[in-house]
């Protein structure tokens, strides 16, 4: 076993900002030359990169103790981690939209957004001629969790990728994805109707890890939440 | 290749299959930790491999009846075939047992099955070996289950572990303040050590202060000087009533970790009083837990070996009303951390057909002087 504390990075940009909040700690991890792993010696801890969607299954089976992800991610995975720390960057809004005509008639009479399927009323949903409910989305278990609670059978269709089109080729009336600034969904006519839940970006830890490592974490989440000037809850 | 091929090439989740040297350093493994609970006056048991599932309704938490394989018999009852060790056992024993039997301490080892994801090769545990003390309603079964659990795991992984020891009342006490709406939300944050949620959380009921020394003194991880001094500074902090109410159950726990501490070198252990931590955090993975809980974990494993704690209502669901403490290690997560033992010599004799007598006199003389003998045949035996 190594003496380093292991974190999972995500590609993109996500890293850029965070790189920044490590520095300011004394924390230099550099990937250069398309290296995948990186250590500083000094700091004692190591970084290994990996894609997004897969950071849950290094954390989840040790090979990284810490990582740095999405919630929307970690719902996906389904496993449970410790959430050591809230990041106050990388927030986005898991959104449900639909093609913009739909969408001005189901919130015709509204100046903003419902906050919940049940606001914005469950009936309305569903289609006219056969009665059912129908969402394309990367995130199906979130998506059926979420219309679950809310009391609505839903049935779900997983896309990997350009959700935007199931609405507008009649694949599914709905999709729910990930809204940052929402010039997707408009360059292809689509408007949100609802926003379903905020996401955020957190640092979490593999439960046994963090129980066998427990005063560093600490001491590395104390020093990241002074850069970052958050409350770590402590 | 036939269309046959996931099936032989496969394997369906949730059992596993083990041989040769594994096997033999399984059960070499399995027999050690008998012998030395059978050492400690506890006598085996062993529970059915499946039961009316209905059994167990309410008892079994969200996470394990995910993990149930269920069958339908030919009269049309639903069956659970078994996922946890202790909750069978505890149905089971109820059948039999009486007060003038208690206190009784018995211990399983066996298979358990567990749906598991294909994909997900972390966690897969398809065996238990633990102890119940049934019966014990003091401090000292619980000493005496805590002793065992670290004797165990150190005779397999010599050094190596910690324990991490909570109490079930004190997170029901404190979770017990709140609103119900705010409950789940507030166990869900503790359970997944979300400091930031849990004090936003215990804060719609406390003060900002009173919320930040709770999640303070449930999620801080401590040996037991470190806890005693937090609690000594921090309860006073917290509402009169709510402190009378856990001020037995802190004592409690930091006195069980006193005494551990002091008990290590007599246990014959390689462990450090720093292998025991106070962590009210470890509130128990079932709902039957009702005061102490641990969970115990290795540097190289990547979840928890061995959990337990005490459980005084599950008995009575069975019909019988008895305390009861334990706990279950999960034995393949554990031997894989384990050097592996050299497997002993065999004996090779030589046989064959014309002069097999002997040659079986021979060995057989060897195999009571201790030794193990194997034939070795001759190339060219001839076929039957």
């Amino acid at each position: 076993m190594t003496d380093f504390l292991t974190i999972a990075l995500p590609k993109g940009r996500l890293l850029d900002q965070l790189d920044s909040y490590l520095r300011e700690t004394g924390i230099h991890l550099s990937f250069e030359d398309r290296r995948l792993i990186a250590t500083d010696t000094d700091a004692g801890i190591r970084g290994f990169l990996v894609k997004n969607s897969d950071l849950p299954t290094y954390v989840h089976h040790g090979i990284a103790g810490l990582g740095v992800c999405g919630e929307d991610v970690l719902y996906e995975s389904g496993y449970d981690f410790v959430r050591l720390l809230r990041l106050p960057f990388g927030r986005t809004r898991m959104c449900m939209a639909t093609i913009n005509q739909r969408a001005e008639t189901l919130l015709s009479g509204r100046n903003d957004l419902p906050k919940s399927v049940v606001e914005l009323g469950i009936d309305r949903l569903l289609d006219s001629s056969d009665g059912r409910f129908s969402v394309s989305t990367k995130f199906v278990e979130f998506t059926r969790d979420y219309f679950h609670r809310a009391g609505v059978p839903v049935d779900v269709i997983r896309l990997n990728g350009s959700v935007e089109l199931a609405p507008v080729l009649g694949l599914t009336p709905y999709i729910v994805d990930l809204v940052e600034t929402g010039s997707t969904l408009r360059a292809n006519k689509l408007s949100v109707i609802c926003e379903l839940k905020q996401i955020e970006v957190s640092i979490i830890a593999n439960p046994a890890y963090y129980k066998l490592n427990h005063a560093r974490i600490d001491r590395f989440v104390s020093q990241l939440s002074e850069s970052l000037k958050i409350d770590s809850g402590n | 290749m036939t269309t046959h091929t996931r099936a032989i090439l496969d394997q369906p989740t949730g059992t596993e299959g083990l041989y040769l040297e594994d096997a033999w350093r399984h059960r070499n493994t399995a027999a050690r930790l008998g012998a030395l609970l059978e050492g400690w006056g506890y006598l085996p048991v062993n529970s059915p491999m499946i039961d009316y599932h209905d059994a167990f309704a309410g008892l079994v938490s969200s996470d394990l009846a995910r993990e149930i394989y269920r069958l339908i018999d030919r009269e049309g009852e639903l069956i659970a075939i078994r996922s946890d060790a202790t909750l069978f056992l505890a149905k089971h024993m109820a059948r039999f047992l009486r007060p003038e039997m208690l206190p009784l301490r018995v211990y399983y080892s066996e298979a358990i099955l567990r749906h598991a994801r294909r994909e997900d090769i972390s966690r897969n545990e398809y065996f238990q070996i633990g102890a119940e003390l049934v019966g014990s309603t003091g401090m000292a079964g619980e000493l005496e289950t805590l002793s065992l659990v670290l004797k165990a795991l150190d005779s397999v992984v010599p050094g190596r572990c910690v324990i991490h020891i909570g109490h079930r009342r004190i997170v029901d006490t404190v979770i017990d303040t709140l609103e119900s709406q705010n409950r789940q939300y507030c166990l869900d944050a503790l359970k997944s050590h979300d400091r930031q949620s849990l004090r936003r959380g215990l804060a719609e009921t406390h003060t900002r202060d009173e919320a930040a020394t709770l999640t303070r003194l449930l999620t801080t991880i401590h040996g037991q000087k470190s806890f005693r001094e937090l609690t000594h500074r921090e309860l006073e902090r917290l509402p009169s009533g709510l402190v009378n109410a856990v001020r037995s159950d802190v004592d409690h726990v930091l006195k069980l970790c006193d005494i551990l501490e002091q008990a290590l070198p007599l246990l014959g252990t390689q462990l450090r009083s720093d292998a025991i931590r106070v962590d009210l955090s470890e509130f128990g993975s079932q709902s039957y837990h009702t005061g102490l809980a641990f969970r115990a974990y290795v540097e190289g494993a990547e979840a928890s070996v061995a959990s337990g704690g005490r459980y005084d209502s599950l008995y009575g669901h069975f019909g019988i009303r008895s305390p009861a403490v334990g706990f279950s290690i999960m034995l393949r997560r554990l031997e894989r951390l384990s050097p592996m033992e050299p497997l002993p010599e065999v004996r090779v004799v030589l046989a064959d057909s014309t002069d097999f007598l002997k040659q079986l006199a021979e060995a057989e003389g060897q195999r009571r002087e201790g030794d193990r003998v194997a034939f070795s045949f001759a190339t060219g035996e001839e076929p039957v």
